[in-house]
């Protein structure tokens, strides 16, 4: 019996400028091989992990950050099991915006997503402007993980992204077990097909026309 | 598609090096290393210590060069290890350290022909196919199953292209499944694909490939027909932003600019592509075109835009089909995968298209005078004061306020870089109260050509602006000249998908006898029916065909408008249209002008039908010989109210000299009359019409006997009811052919409201049993319709009592 994939989508939102992209490349950065980073897309990576045993697949989608594609967030967002959700320290503003995030997030996905909400550019902590322990009191708050990176330093990425895997982890074994004890069966694909299936019957007979 | 992967854990070389150099590890954990592993299948001799020498990578990054542990130095360029490919990248963590695997194609001290690998990935339909022969009995036999299955699939559902999209999706869902399941008896397969997930991935993606391919479109095909609708709507979009630069809308490198030549060409073959694996490796081929050829990195953003661009200029009908048929029937894809982002992709890009941001930037094309810049905001005001010599334009001042020097009439005459006019920008832009103010102050030339050739006329027409266009062609617009392109105004309102102007052209021209070419061709040959049936505009092709053009002509390509259909109902009506007219001809032949006149009614009360569908007030005034009261109340203005004078004989509506082209109890094959029609769309001020000129409220349709009330009381529109149960002479309690009255449709609708306005207003009978033998009352107890229940009941109470007292 092969051992089981995980495989994780996680998205990365936040407002423009905060250096959503940056953190995206620290981390898909391979020191052996510096030409290759250029043809790396920014939008979209695919890392392979192995942790402990466990294989993790991770797909990281980078989201549109410009408020003028806000509306098309919920399509890059959709089914993720992760969100990093990115502010600048010395922007106050950009902390302002993960809250709206972190609002539209649990509306739309409810719980299964796990959030970790990250203050970039610690390297300019002379200028910082967002109050630490505010932050993370908000982020306990919201149930999500706090922490602080700095991409151009290279701190607290790769750190960030393991405790976001373990956290996804451990909310994919919940939900596994809450399966289990509900209905003693992993069919949970089907159900859902055989529902769109009746809406759509339903709609069909109310709106029937007739001459 | 799906990339090469295997679980490292099990691979004998990594098992080796774990279980014989725990010292080496702990060095490769401290020193950042990088293993190599070769792929399992790969490895045909045991794995020797000397071997893991050659596998261990350490860089020197003052070198900039990569060593082995064995001391050769080794180039890692394009994912390549000197000449051996590395498959994939893997990070394993343990015990908090971190190493980095690199998966490569087979060992790196081994020769590249010495090794076998074939399908490693899948990425083409021959690799598909390849794949599955060699997997299960090495020839073709599995082939031949799999396209029996799909062929008794056909057969069995040959209304394929009828079904809903969920039906769909489920009859596809089985048939896949009896595919795999037929793939998997052979070969020993299941209990192989049991322990090797990325064999089972390959499988089931090939299967699903063969699968698609023997269907041979006829999936993607009954899509199309579910999404045609969408489908028009947003070609009319894509269409109207045909004027759009990259640079309008994309800030992106020069460089990926040259690339959007390439890219137009290889996303231009997604329709050729009939498996799901085929039009993803299209999107594919693009994606990775725009990232080769970009100096930085493309954000999501650049990316959604330059699909955007794409699409926009690309020559694809069927755009929301393909996202459907990629999102909904790719039965055997992983969500995470690369694949799942260029659909989302594609998807944000239709998005964007849609929403109303990307017009905002396609306004944007500077202008950078005053006056033009005026007319495209719509500033009445402003225009009309430089017009009128009161203000300084542009630092220059008329002469006096009629001047007609070179150097004034230059400054009325201004044109943009493409030689357009004043009016032309009005048409472009549609501000009709601007073309309406040049026009009547007759400064510019309404049939100025630009450099296109165009005419404002045209200008109006592709931009569907109808209030311009009739503006235009009451002024002696020139309503059917070709301009550049050979494209007429209809031609161009018919491509971009404005039903309105195309109507108002056909209408314009039949009403003044203006000579219209119906059947005039552009320089590609195309003629309106062409471009209308091509982008799948449903109303426009009907409205073209109840004008005669003639659907047997052929374009360049020698195709003629039925070929460039994808829509289905499109090509339905095309198809249906050529036997009509043959049938037509036949009787013409047959029976002389009997028949034909009888058709014609037909064609005209469908006519009629039709505008009031629309809320066509003004249309459907004209067909039944009325005047609109609306203009008359509020144009008419008599000295007194039996004025004879010339002045008040002008302004009187010509009542008399209309004439009446159809009857107004004249039904169509159903039996609908105007009534009906405008009862179920809700058109209240036409039924008021309607019923002024006494149309014949009591009226049934031929088959289920409808009244207009039944149809008022099915679409619940309760003020038509109010309206039909005050003209009086309604018969409230008409049966249909099944018995029901309205107030029985007014229950099983829920309805409430309508329900207490039949009894109380026009005291509707609630005792009449319909054919079931069920009262009104009763159906709302069948359903437990609380509200209507309780109405009834209400009265009920009353009106047993009266009845009551009335017997007694």
């Amino acid at each position: 019996m092969a051992t089981t994939v995980h495989n994780f989508k996680v998205v990365l939102l936040g407002k423009g400028c905060v250096g959503k992209t940056s953190i995206v490349l620290r981390y898909a950065e391979d020191k052996f091989n510096n030409d290759h980073l250029s043809t790396i897309q920014a939008s979209f990576l695919n890392k392979k992990l192995n942790i402990d045993g466990k294989r993790v697949n991770l797909a990281i989608w980078d989201t549109a950050g410009q408020e003028q594609f806000h509306a098309l967030g919920p399509l890059y967002y959709r089914s993720s099991n992760g969100a990093i959700i990115v502010y600048d320290i010395t922007d106050e503003d950009s902390l302002v915006k993960v809250k709206s995030w972190v609002k539209e997030l649990r509306k739309m996905l409810g719980s299964d997503v796990s959030l970790v909400i990250v203050g970039n550019k610690t390297d300019l902590e002379k200028d910082r402007h967002v109050n630490l322990e505010e932050a993370e009191t908000y982020a306990s708050k919201v149930g999500a993980l706090h922490w602080q990176t700095s991409a151009k330093r290279n701190e607290g990425i790769e750190e960030m992204f393991l405790t976001l895997i373990d956290k996804m982890l451990q909310r994919e074994r919940e939900i596994e077990d809450l399966q289990v004890t509900r209905q003693g069966s992993n069919h949970r694909k089907n159900v859902v097909v055989v529902d769109d299936e009746q809406v759509e019957n339903q709609t069909k007979s109310c709106c029937g026309s007739n001459t | 598609m799906t990339s090469y992967d295997e679980d490292i854990q099990q691979n004998v070389f990594h098992q080796y090096f774990i279980e014989n150099h725990p010292d080496l590890l702990q060095k490769v954990l401290q020193e950042n290393w990088i293993l190599c592993v070769p792929r399992s299948q790969s490895i045909t001799d045991p794995v020797t210590t000397q071997d893991i020498f050659d596998h261990v990578l350490i860089s020197n990054s003052e070198l900039g060069e990569i060593k082995t542990l064995s001391g050769a130095t080794i180039h890692l360029e394009n994912n390549q290890l000197d000449s051996v490919r590395v498959l994939f990248k893997e990070s394993v963590y343990l015990k908090g350290y971190k190493y980095l695997v690199y998966c490569i194609e087979h060992p790196l001290n081994l020769r590249n022909s010495e090794c076998d690998r074939t399908n490693l990935e899948i990425h083409t339909f021959k690799d598909c196919v390849d794949f599955l022969c060699r997997e299960t009995t090495g020839g073709t036999e599995i082939l031949t199953k799999l396209t029996e299955i799909c062929e008794r699939f056909l057969e069995a559902n040959e209304n394929i292209l009828y079904y809903t999209l969920g039906e769909l999706r489920i009859s596809v869902r089985e048939l896949y499944d009896d595919c795999v399941l037929v793939t998997f008896c052979m070969n020993n397969l299941k209990s192989r694909c049991l322990r090797d997930f990325s064999l089972r991935n390959k499988i089931k993606l090939s299967v699903e490939s063969i699968m698609e391919n023997s269907l041979n479109g006829n999936v993607f095909k009954a899509v199309c027909t579910t999404t045609s609708r969408a489908d028009a709507e947003f070609n009319k979009t894509v269409r109207n932003l045909q004027g759009m630069q990259l640079k309008d809308f994309c800030r992106t490198s020069v460089k990926c600019m040259y690339a959007i030549g390439n890219a137009r060409c290889i996303l231009g073959k997604l329709n050729s592509h009939m498996t799901i694996l085929g039009k993803i490796s299209c999107l594919k081929n693009t994606f990775e075109l725009f990232s080769n050829n970009s100096e930085s990195n493309l954000t999501s953003e650049d990316l959604l835009q330059l699909f955007a661009f794409l699409i926009i200029k690309l020559n694809i009908n069927n755009w929301i089909a393909n996202l459907v048929y990629l999102q909904e029937f790719s039965v055997s894809a992983n969500f995470n995968s690369e694949t799942n982002f260029l659909i989302t992709t594609l998807e944000a890009a239709i998005e964007f298209i849609k929403s109303r941001s990307i017009f905002e930037m396609s306004c944007n094309l500077e202008v950078d005078n005053d006056l033009l810049n005026m007319i495209r905001v719509g500033d009445l005001d402003g225009v009309a004061g430089i017009f009128d010599g009161r203000k300084m334009r542009g630092g220059h001042q008329l002469c006096h306020p009629l001047c007609a020097c070179d150097e004034c009439e230059a400054a009325f005459n201004l044109k943009d870089s493409k030689a357009r006019n004043c009016l032309h920008l009005a048409c472009i832009y549609g501000h009709p109260h601007i073309v309406e103010f040049l026009l009547h102050k007759n400064v510019v030339d309404i049939n100025e050509i630009d450099y296109s050739n165009s005419k404002p006329i045209h200008y109006a027409a592709s931009f569907g602006h109808q209030n311009a266009l009739l503006l235009l062609m009451h002024n002696g617009g020139d309503i059917d000249s070709p301009n550049d392109d050979g494209d007429s105004p209809l031609l161009l309102a018919a491509e971009n998908g404005h039903e309105n102007c195309v109507k108002a052209l056909l209408f314009y021209a039949e009403l003044k006898n203006t000579p219209i070419d119906v059947n005039r061709r552009n320089s590609s040959g195309d003629t309106a029916l062409h471009l209308a049936s091509n982008w799948g505009f449903l109303g426009i092709v009907n409205t073209l065909l109840q004008y005669h053009i003639d659907a047997t002509i052929k374009n360049k390509r020698n195709q003629i408008a039925l070929d460039l259909a994808h829509n289905f109902y499109v090509k339905d009506i095309l198809l249906n249209s050529q036997k009509y007219e043959k049938i037509e001809d036949a009787k013409i032949v047959r029976e002389k002008n009997a028949n034909t006149k009888n058709l014609d009614h037909f064609k005209k009360t469908d006519l009629l039908l039709k505008a009031i569908e629309n809320n066509d007030l003004q249309l459907c005034c004209f067909y039944l010989g009325i005047a609109n009261p609306l203009v008359q109340t509020t144009t008419v203005n008599y000295c007194h109210p039996l004025c004879n004078c010339e002045s008040c004989t002008e302004l009187t509506p010509e009542t008399q000299t209309r004439k009446q082209l159809v009857n107004i109890n004249s039904t169509n094959c159903d039996g609908l009359t105007a009534l009906h029609v405008a009862a179920r769309f809700g058109r209240k001020e036409i039924l008021r019409i309607l019923l002024d000129s006494r149309a014949d409220v009591n009226m049934v349709t031929h088959k289920s006997r409808y009244t207009p009330l039944h149809l008022a009381c099915h679409q619940q529109r309760s003020s038509i009811v109010l309206e039909l149960i005050q003209c009086g002479s309604c018969k409230i309690d008409a049966t249909d052919s099944r018995g029901n009255t309205p107030l029985h449709s007014a229950c099983s609708k829920n309805d409430p409201k309508i329900v207490n306005l039949l009894i109380t207003q026009g005291g509707a009978d609630i005792r009449i049993k319909n054919s079931e033998g069920k009262t009104a009352l009763q159906i709302a107890k069948d359903k437990n319709l609380l509200k209507v229940m309780e109405t009834i009941q209400k009265h009920d109470h009353i009106n047993s009592d009266l009845v009551y007292s009335f017997e007694t």
